[in-house]
């Protein structure tokens, strides 16, 4: 399992790969959902951290569409309880699980 | 005398009793919880030790007076008392004497708060009282009821006389028998105190410690070995009448703020009773002590780069931090049960090797023991790689990096990469299988590993911190040293980490070697645009220096192989540690022949 705050800090770390490392593409993945209990100051301070378009791309890959494709530029909305819990739900509680003896 | 006392607000002074391991941890431990929540401390005194300034006159001169913050620590660090003197200042962490001036705060309320985070925080705090004790201490029971007489201001602050009450006598180094409990604490009649004792829940304690020469020490009265064949037949009765009779070296008192809650996580994460330990985890009080230095809280984000089977790991989930681990082999991590990996694809399309990611749903042995102490939900994820190779994306996203990097005498650090000049020839990878598929896609496909040697993995890991904390964040990590050579320069020095020590140095001491706990913290720095300085990725290239074959040089009975190339080249204490461990730690001294097994 791997959560996607993870999978978002990842590029591929073979020698000499520069080009075309990011993100990392899931492969037979599986979609578990396991609730956490959230953190929403955690997740506001990771936010500018976050590669927006690659965690986008890639919930939707696991079929999570709820977030928005461009990342809000109002700053009140980035900070509100909604988005954050949104946010929250995608990186901490959206598992990518490899699918096994499929 | 009393007038004066009551018309200027002293500010109120500390007594912590501490337990007696890891002496050298205490002040280390104290700092951080101060630098946490944002107070200073200043230390005071510790058994029959006080720094200058701190002195309040008594009948009789007692102690001894020490001329800086420093030897005072070096003197905590010895440990020689288990209790010390402390009062609550402005600043944050620990006072040194190279700070400006803090002001102590007067503020009873907000000091006892303090104090009461320490006993919440701190494992090695026993109990935190309001010292009534002269500072440093009294040498007997008449010297601290002549100090206390007329000072009646300590125990009728708050109208605490006229609250039931409990004493509670403490002997350190020995016990004390009822009777003479009983006996003592008559002794404090004198206090006038006409409420009611309760035992089971007083609303005041009276704390008394009577501190004895601790039977480490070799001229200790307590051996049991030199008492004389009488007293030994005499049985038991007489040998604690005898241990009774010693006379205590000195006496605290106070009134109990808080005992210390801490404490007893050490029981709570022992290894013994976990669902999911190795051969090399950590034992239970050193990993908190070393989850204190990494002022792990709600959260915040702490990896571990050498993370095996994750004892870092759960003791910083405790104090809410979210966490992350990583280990070059996940067998470690996993434990038994099904293997699982994720291997995904770039999007070109062309297969690529990817940090393969643990599962738990058989239960890999991190997330079980995880599960057992109710922080499953902090460990994000334990990952599967070499650090020297790693995939993190960007830096500046860790708050604090934990780790107890192995140095090679029950494991070794390993890289990836074949090692050079082996006699075996060697298979050039990629290999294709006689199935046509490449051995390195298969499942549980370990690659090639090389020894990581101490030196290059020690400096990486402080070039790596730099890169990926947070300003103000921190690194700790244990050093093997082997003690005769250490030297503090051990501790690559880099632009952008300081180091946080206090006295001689966090060390758990094994005799011929220790390890020694470093604390570094990111500072900022500014570049010549007043920005903040970013850093580079390390390159985890190793060191020039050449340093195969130089513990033998090193560790030469007769010294006389220093006159060789190497001579003035100062070797850092870890340099090829394995091997000076397995030699027995031979001595440069001539006087000491080597121990070789």
């Amino acid at each position: 399992m791997v959560r996607l705050i993870t999978h978002n800090m990842l590029t591929c770390h073979v020698k000499n790969c520069t080009k075309d490392n990011y993100p990392l593409v899931f492969q037979d993945a599986a979609v578990e959902i396991r609730p956490a209990e959230p953190n929403l100051g955690f997740i506001e301070r990771f936010l500018p951290k976050l590669e927006w378009s690659a965690l986008v791309s890639t919930a939707k890959a696991l079929g999570d569409d709820s977030l928005p494709e461009v990342m809000p530029e109002d700053k009140e909305e980035l900070r509100s309880e909604e988005f954050l819990t949104k946010l929250h739900h995608v990186l901490m509680e959206l598992l990518a699980e490899h699918e096994v003896g499929r | 005398m009393i007038d004066q006392a009551k018309s200027i607000p002293s500010p109120q002074r500390y007594l912590l009793h501490l337990a007696k391991s890891h002496p050298t941890f205490r002040i280390a431990e104290l700092d951080s919880c101060a630098c946490l929540y944002g107070f200073g401390i200043r230390l005071l005194a510790t058994g029959d030790h006080y720094i200058s300034g701190a002195y309040q006159p008594s009948s009789s001169n007692w102690g001894h007076e020490l001329g800086s913050t420093s030897e005072l620590e070096d003197a905590i660090g010895q440990g020689d008392s288990a209790l010390l003197v402390i009062e609550f200042t402005t600043g944050q962490g620990v006072y040194k004497d190279s700070q400006s001036a803090c002001v102590p705060v007067v503020d009873t309320q907000k000091t006892d708060d303090w104090a009461r985070l320490l006993t919440q925080r701190c494992i090695l705090v026993k109990s935190i009282s309001h010292l009534f004790s002269p500072i440093p201490s009294s040498p007997n029971y008449k010297h601290l009821h002549d100090y206390m007489t007329p000072r009646r201001e300590l125990w009728q602050r708050n109208e605490d006389e006229q609250k039931e009450f409990a004493f509670n006598l403490t002997g350190i180094n020995k016990k004390i028998g009822f009777p003479r409990q009983r006996e003592t604490i008559e002794g404090f009649a004198f206090m006038d105190l006409t409420s009611k004792i309760n035992l089971k829940k007083p609303e005041v304690t009276y704390m008394l410690f009577e501190e004895c020469k601790s039977s480490r020490h070799e001229d200790s009265s307590l051996d049991v070995d030199n008492l004389d064949s009488d007293t030994v037949a005499k049985g038991k009765a007489k040998l604690e009448e005898a241990v009774e009779g010693v006379k205590p070296l000195r006496v605290f008192m106070g009134s109990l703020v808080a005992y210390g809650q801490a404490r007893q996580l050490v029981y709570k994460f022992a290894v013994k009773d976990r669902k999911f330990f190795g051969n090399t985890s950590m034992e239970s009080e050193m990993s908190l002590l070393m989850a204190g230095q990494t002022l792990a809280d709600q959260g915040k984000l702490v990896y571990d780069p050498f993370a095996g089977t994750g004892s870092l790991l759960y003791v910083c989930a405790n104090w809410g931090s979210y966490v992350m681990g990583s280990d070059i082999d996940g067998r470690q991590m996993r434990g038994k049960g099904r293997q699982m990996c994720s291997v995904g694809r770039r999007p070109s399309d062309v297969l690529i090797e990817l940090p393969r990611v643990i599962l738990d749903k058989t239960g890999p042995g991190v997330f079980r023991a995880a599960n057992q102490y109710g922080v499953r939900d902090k460990v994000l994820d334990c990952l599967t790689f070499d650090v020297t190779r790693n995939p993190w994306r960007r830096g500046e996203v860790l708050d604090a990096i934990i780790t107890d990097p192995p140095y090679g005498v029950r494991a070794g650090a390993k890289r990836l990469g074949r090692k050079e000049g082996g006699k075996k020839k060697q298979i050039l990878e990629p290999v294709k299988l006689p199935n046509g598929l490449w051995s390195h896609e298969m499942p549980g496909y370990i690659p090639a590993s090389r020894p990581y040697e101490m030196v290059d993995l020690v400096y990486d890991l402080v070039v790596f911190a730099r890169y990926m904390l947070v300003p103000g964040g921190r690194l700790v990590f244990f050093l093997p040293t082997f003690t005769e050579e250490w030297d503090p320069v051990d501790v690559p020095v880099v632009e952008g980490m300081r180091e946080i020590s206090f006295g001689q140095g966090s060390a758990q001491d094994y005799n011929k070697w220790s390890r020694r706990l470093i604390t570094l913290e990111k500072v900022k720095v500014v570049d010549e645009e007043g920005k903040a300085k970013k850093w580079d990725a390390p390159t985890f290239v190793p060191l020039e220096a050449d340093f195969t074959g130089m513990a033998i040089n090193d560790g030469d009975v007769s010294g006389e192989e220093d006159a060789g190339p190497r001579k003035g080249q100062k070797l850092p204490g870890h340099a090829n540690f394995r091997d000076k461990y397995l030699a027995g730690f031979p001595s440069s001294a001539p006087s000491t022949p080597p121990l070789r097994d």
